[in-house]
């Protein structure tokens, strides 16, 4: 028990708390309730006294001293509204303890205002770390200070605003768990395991770059932007040994992967100026006939470049991932 | 109401039917019965037991 709630948690104590309402509705009383605890609060039992419980109340876990103490894993407090219930003769049949996060429920229902089940899921189903193959989607707005320096703060404030959540809905409506935002880049994350084989994986990642460029296309529209030099730049590339996990503080909750792929799919992106997306072939012969037929990719006639080669390679490329080769998706 | 991962109701009807309904509800609650027994915890509450959306290590920096 006390490391399902955490070390501050003291059951002397919570017996001390609760038992009074125990005895109250143990049949038998004290003697009874000797026998049933646990051996370790045996001797508890003769400091308390029956108390009638009250119908409802409400607590939080707190150690001997007032201190809130974690709540199975989860740092902020946790209180507890116990309920008690009776049939409809009257008879007291038992109780409900239900469980709240102290942050007030309009606070709760802001926080996930924009939420997506379907991200949520996802998420859950990396809470804990692990080797998951992925395709990786790294997309950057290219040229983003001299275009920072043209417009008002307010504009380019919602313009980015408008960037993230399209980019953001357009990941997760193909599939994909949205990774970390820099600057004005965004990572996607898209897992075999949930796209249910890796060329189901690398088909969602290329349809999402696809769908990307439409969709950012219309924010650079509605945000009275017109200006053709505002472009998306992409790098997808293919992690076979990606280490994936959420990241959980007080200040936000992320999915982040590592591995030396997440580092190649960020060479690949800087290499794909003039807004192109350029797609590893690790990750084009992840596809399935089928899949690349469907994105109209020949898998037999495909045509690869290192990034070594290319005219737009960066120099980190050229340093650290000059062998990646890559085609134009 | 059941799926494969949830509970045997509690065997009191009252508590059974209150039960359920927290539970389709998506509440995150146990169930004790008259005499303060454990007999029921809604799939919300055994999902957050089973530490699936918390931090698998302690949070201590």
């Amino acid at each position: 028990m006390e490391q399902a709630f955490g070390r501050g948690f003291s059951r002397r104590h919570e017996f001390m708390k609760f038992g009074p309402y125990v005895l109250f509705d143990t049949p038998g009383g004290r003697d009874v309730l000797r026998r049933r605890v646990d051996p370790s609060l045996v001797d508890l039992v003769d400091e308390i006294e029956p108390a009638v419980p009250p119908a409802i109340f409400s607590s939080t876990h707190v150690d001997g001293t007032g201190t809130p103490i974690p709540t199975r894993g989860v740092q902020s407090e946790i209180s507890t509204l116990v309920t008690r219930l009776h049939d409809s003769a009257g008879l007291h049949v038992g109780s409900v303890t239900d469980y709240r996060p102290e942050a007030g429920m309009s606070m709760v229902f802001s926080a996930l205002a924009l939420a997506d089940l379907r991200h949520l899921d996802r998420m859950e189903m990396v809470a804990r770390p692990d080797r998951r193959p992925a395709a990786i989607l790294f997309a950057d707005l290219e040229a983003s200070t001299p275009l920072a320096k043209r417009v008002s703060t307010p504009q380019y404030f919602a313009f980015g605003r408008r960037m993230v959540r399209a980019v953001d809905q357009c990941l997760i409506d193909h599939g994909g768990i949205v990774g970390r935002h820099a600057g004005d880049g965004v990572t996607g994350f898209f897992l075999a395991e949930t796209a249910g084989s890796e060329s189901a994986a690398a088909r969602s990642c290329i349809e999402a770059a696809r769908a990307l460029r439409t969709v950012l296309s219309d924010v650079v529209e509605r945000s009275d932007l017109h200006d053709e030099s505002v472009t998306f730049r992409f790098g997808l590339h293919w992690g076979g040994r990606l280490y994936v996990g959420q990241i959980a503080t007080a200040g936000r909750t992320e999915v982040t992967a590592l591995g030396d792929e997440v580092n190649d799919a960020a060479r690949i992106e800087a290499c794909a100026s003039g807004g192109r997306a350029l797609a590893s072939k690790d990750l084009i012969e992840c596809l399935t006939a089928t899949d690349a037929a469907a994105l109209g990719i020949d898998l037999n006639q495909a045509k690869y470049t290192v990034l070594a080669d290319l005219s737009t390679a960066t120099e980190k490329a050229r340093r650290d991932a000059p062998a990646i080769a890559v085609c134009e998706v | 109401m059941e799926s494969s991962d949830s509970l045997p109701l509690p065997a009191d009807p009252t508590l059974a039917a209150i039960a359920a309904a927290y539970d389709a509800a998506g509440a995150c609650a146990v169930f004790h019965d008259a005499e303060f027994f454990f007999v029921y915890a809604t799939r919300e509450f055994l999902k957050w037991d089973a530490h699936r959306l918390v931090p698998a290590e302690p949070l201590e920096i």
